[in-house]
């Protein structure tokens, strides 16, 4: 027998690499054989070279596609049959879907609810184009007089000067609201009256750093000259109508403050869209100001304007900071003498302004950072919640269908078909979710906002944007991946013979081992006491604030909206046609309403007491003699002003905090020192009162001084202007309606062409609170929310263990256990996760919330019931469900437990 | 399905699948064409050939028993169908009456 040879070896991989494999074996064949016999008739080497020459030939599309087709062809089959079986395991096991899907689609409303609202307030001013190069000059004071002075609103000086030295900056424009100056004001047309408006006065810059669209009128001429205004689409609607408002005239009452009050109108801009953290309803050119304040204003304390600029991009911000800062110092440098230093301008992001900033004199109130960013975490929680329950009920009910598994791995299925099979389910499940919470996020937003009173920016036309989608389906998709990953682990592990002989191996349930499910129920748990803690603490925080006693009463006050503008003696015309009510106990005016940040016509005021030298800063408020009683303000110490003595001109009163301010710590030895520099003369402490809040409990007691409001020196326009009258205790609204009623009269009687507004004194004082009302009420809803998801994952839970051990629990009660060990028994798993989630959280919240807490001034204590109520709260709702669920089997004749199966 | 087309190749490699009966695979019937037909035919075209034929339902396949030759390698045995029996017996029908109308004085006379 001669030498037997076989074919080249590096031929044959080849051609079972491209052969499909079922073909491979006769093809293989087939050319052996044929290669056999060449060899015989042709030589080896010939043979060799033909057979790799014939394997070659059998590399084309009709041996290579014909695997994939085959494939495919199996799959749509196969795919079909996995939708099938998904939707007849669904169908079966109702309890167990429903509560699937709608804890998922809970989860995934609220996540969409969430995302959409904290969305829209990082939207803020993202709609200029420039975005990323505006930025807002703003100043920190560092005199000695009012330390940590950071102000949002800088010195006029800014603007033009730094555009003029640094080529770095492109364009500035100074931004000022005009009731800064005069006070409230109102613009006329024709016979038209309009208040309650937003006047700002601005650069021409302001056109082309925002984007801001000029609809009408020309953007490069329209704020260049002086007495030229822009008005918004909104007012030129209302006002104009379908005339053509360009080039008309509008008169704007500045009492005197700029030099004429005749505007010409140069344009009609957009309404500033609701992402703005600037609005406004006219535009003044800036070159209408009064030449003191315009160009290279040195009046330093005047810094009242905001500013912004636009720089080219990859400035180095941090120098330009210093840069400007030095360029001040080198202009005017010793106009402070040894303060050097004494003003820092910084440069802040716009994208920055409305969520991380809370400077003095924002533009508006501003939103809250750290509450967005803490709304996402809750977002993002319960959303992993939702999956968790997911997770957890999968791998349990994967349990239940170990039979069905080993019966498909017996008759040949692989772990990738198993897998697929988990995967179309959780698709499918997945599907129904994300529909369900579209609807459930559609509906309850009307619902949200009604309760939480605010704008909720889902669900609008825009809503569905293309990163919306992407997130959604990003989410969506790893939400799937993420909890087939470990069902499917779980049941691919399963041996079919010991899963179909019913070997105890295969019970994964019981026992003690610590599995994946327990600790993502100790995540779930931690996250829910968690929120629920900070949830707690910030109700508590805000309960303290409204029942803090702010030494002042304002219940039963209400507060007449008067214009600083008028007169004083509109004011005594008012309070004596009332003085004869009987509902009404006293009048007073005021320059500012409690909750009100104190300004006066953007003056700041320094004094000195006696000798001593040194300057400090005091807040200003015009009152009159009944102030203090008509708000029930004690005095410490002196004597109210009297409104019978010639010398009372010069008289102050000042409150405990100023007191303290000046150096004195006995309010008896400041009374009778001269002050200096609040007027022309020296005035005179006449009385110091006790400290009341007159701003929100988030701000420390401010330095006051009390001036009489009558005297010719401090008839100077207010800011603002408020009569406070207070009622006579009564329950009776009648009694309240007809009080108002005589207000009325009384206003009508004293200023003919002023709309009479009124509120009371302390709702508007908790108007401030607001920011935390809202949060608070939303973190509540969303912290509910998590409990309800994490319990409804326990509940299934238990639904399922309770099930696995019916016949357990069936032999216990034979034998004698009652049902309290039989609910101990149940319940002492999920006590001992819980207390773990407990213990792992509390010093997590703890840091937190003191953290927290340090935004406010006054503020609670955190006391062991802040923890321990949430904590007992949450057992209680986990027990319960637990107990409620394992009750039925419990207290179930053991007979039917054990004939269970 | 019956009305298919079948190309000449394939229809030869049918009927030779039909007379080897059970010795059909393909080596078999490369060297059944080269000396029936006297035809060199490659060993990769007809089993394509036989794929398509299964595709179409005219043959099946099964694997044969394992010998000492082919390095132990298992035989695709094919077999043809019904199917393939009535597809073969329908086109020798349409030629043969094909050939029926060709004059057959034209025969005679070359």
């Amino acid at each position: 027998m001669q030498e037997k040879s076989t074919p080249p070896k590096f031929a044959l991989r080849l051609l079972e690499w491209f052969c499909p494999p079922g073909l491979s074996e006769s093809i293989e064949g087939d050319l052996v054989e044929q290669f056999e016999e060449d060899s015989k008739v042709r030589g080896v080497r010939k043979a060799k070279g033909k057979f790799v020459l014939n394997v070659i030939k059998f590399f084309r599309p009709g041996i290579i596609l014909r695997n994939r087709f085959s494939i495919e062809f199996m799959n749509i089959t196969l795919l079909l049959n996995y939708f099938k079986i998904s939707y007849r395991y669904l169908a079966k096991h109702k309890t167990f879907a429903a509560v699937n899907i709608l804890g998922l689609s809970l989860g995934m409303a609220a996540s969409f609810l969430i995302y959409e609202y904290v969305r829209f307030e990082k939207s803020y001013d993202s709609f200029h184009e420039n975005v990323s190069n505006i930025y807002r000059i703003t100043t920190e004071w560092n005199s000695k007089q009012t330390p940590d002075d950071k102000r949002a609103t800088t010195v006029p000086w800014s603007g033009p000067n730094v555009k003029e030295a640094f080529p770095e900056v492109i364009e500035y424009s100074r931004f000022v609201s005009l009731s800064t100056m005069t006070g409230d004001n109102s613009v006329r047309f024709k016979d038209k009256n309009i208040s309650e408006i937003n006047i700002y006065l601005a650069d021409p810059g302001f056109l082309k750093i925002f984007s801001f669209p000029l609809l009408q009128g020309n953007a490069a001429s329209a704020l260049s000259n002086p007495h030229q205004v822009i008005i918004t689409k909104s007012i030129a609607e209302k006002y104009f109508q379908k005339e053509n408002p360009i080039g008309k005239s509008l008169v704007i009452d500045t009492h005197g403050n700029l030099s004429g009050n005749d505007y010409l109108i140069t344009g009609v801009i957009e309404n500033p869209p609701a992402t703005s953290h600037l609005t406004f309803d006219f535009l003044i050119s800036y070159s209408s100001m009064w030449q003191g304040l315009n160009n290279g204003s040195t009046y330093w304390h005047w810094d009242n304007t905001y500013c912004y600029v636009l720089l080219r991009p990859n400035v180095n911000v941090k120098s330009l900071e210093k840069k400007i800062s030095d360029l001040r110092v080198k202009q005017f440098g010793n106009e402070f003498g040894d303060w050097k230093d004494i003003i820092d301008f910084k440069l802040q992001p716009l994208k920055e302004i409305h969520l991380y900033s809370s400077l003095k004199g924002e533009v508006a109130m501003n939103g809250d950072g750290r509450s967005v960013n803490f709304l996402v975490i809750v977002g993002i929680f319960i959303l992993l919640s939702a999956y968790i329950n997911y997770i957890n009920l999968s791998t349990s009910k994967a349990l239940e269908r170990k039979t069905e598994i080993g019966v498909r791995k017996v008759v040949g299925s692989t772990k990738i078909q198993l897998t697929i099979q988990l995967l179309v389910e959780s698709i499918v499940i997945n599907c129904f979710a994300v529909m369900l919470a579209v609807i459930i996020a559609k509906v309850s937003q009307p619902i949200l906002e009604n309760i939480f009173n605010i704008h909720w920016p889902v669900l609008t036309l825009e809503w569905i944007t293309q990163e919306f989608l992407l997130t959604t389906l990003c989410v969506v998709f790893a939400g799937i991946l993420l909890s087939t990953f470990y069902p499917a682990f779980v049941i691919t592990s399963f041996r079919p013979v010991e899963v179909l002989k019913g070997s105890k191996s295969s019970n994964l349930s019981t026992g003690n081992r610590w599995t994946l499910r327990q600790s993502l129920t100790v995540v779930q748990f931690i996250f829910c006491i968690g929120f629920t803690t900070a949830t707690f603490a910030l109700y508590r925080q805000l309960q303290f604030m409204k029942s803090y006693d702010l030494g002042m009463n304002m219940e039963k006050v209400i507060a007449v909206r008067s214009y600083g503008f008028q007169s004083y003696e509109s004011f005594q015309n008012f309070k004596a046609r009332l003085s004869s009510s009987s509902l009404i106990s006293s009048v007073a005016s005021s320059s500012a309403a409690p909750g009100d940040e104190i300004e006066m016509l953007g003056l700041k005021p320094k004094v000195r007491v006696g000798n001593n030298p040194e300057l400090k800063e005091l807040k200003v408020i015009g009152v009159d003699e009944d102030f203090f009683k008509t708000l029930h303000v004690d005095f410490l110490s002196g004597r109210n002003f009297d409104t019978g003595s010639k010398t009372e001109n010069d008289a102050v009163i000042l409150n405990e905090a100023a007191v303290q301010l000046l150096g004195y710590g006995d309010s008896e030895k400041i009374l009778h020192q001269p002050l200096h520099n609040l007027t022309d003369k020296e005035s005179k402490i006449v009385g110091v009162i006790k400290n009341y809040h007159q701003r929100s409990l988030k701000n420390e007691y401010e330095p006051i001084v009390f001036v009489p409001k009558w005297v010719e020196a401090h008839r100077l326009g207010w800011n603002k202007n408020y009569y406070f009258v207070r009622l006579n205790p009564t329950n009776n609204i009648s009694d309240i309606q007809k009080a108002i009623g005589e207000m009325e009269t009384a206003w009508k009687a004293s200023t003919s062409e002023h709309p009479f507004n009124y509120f009371f004194l302390d709702n508007y004082f908790d108007s401030h609170y607001k920011a935390e009302t809202t949060f608070s009420s939303l973190f509540l809803f969303f912290s509910c929310f998590a409990i309800f998801i994490s319990c409804l994952g326990l509940f299934g839970w238990v639904a399922y263990t309770t099930l696995q051990r019916t016949k357990e629990i069936g032999i216990r009660k034979v034998l004698g256990a009652s049902v309290q060990n039989i609910l101990m028994l149940l319940s002492k798993e999920f006590v001992k996760l819980i207390l773990i989630a407990s213990i792992l959280t509390t010093p997590l919240v703890l840091l937190g919330l003191q953290n927290w807490l340090k935004a406010y001034a006054f503020r609670i204590q955190l006391t062991i019931w802040l923890f321990a109520l949430p904590l007992l709260l949450i057992f209680c709702l986990a027990l319960i469900t637990v107990v409620l669920k394992s009750l039925k089997v419990a207290i179930s004749n053991p007979v039917d437990s054990i004939r269970y199966e | 399905m019956g009305k298919e087309y079948l190309g000449e190749f394939e229809e030869l490699v049918l009927t030779i699948v039909g007379i080897l009966r059970d010795d059909a695979y393909g080596n078999a019937i490369v060297n059944e064409i080269k000396e029936r037909v006297g035809r060199d035919s490659n060993l990769s075209a007809v089993h394509v050939t036989l794929y398509r034929l299964e595709d179409k339902g005219l043959v099946k396949s099964s694997m044969g028993g394992s010998t000492n030759a082919r390095g132990g390698r298992r035989k695709r045995i094919f077999t043809v169908t019904n199917a393939g029996l009535a597809m073969l017996r329908a086109m020798k029908e349409a030629r043969m009456d094909l050939w029926k109308l060709i004059p057959q004085l034209k025969i005679v006379g070359s």
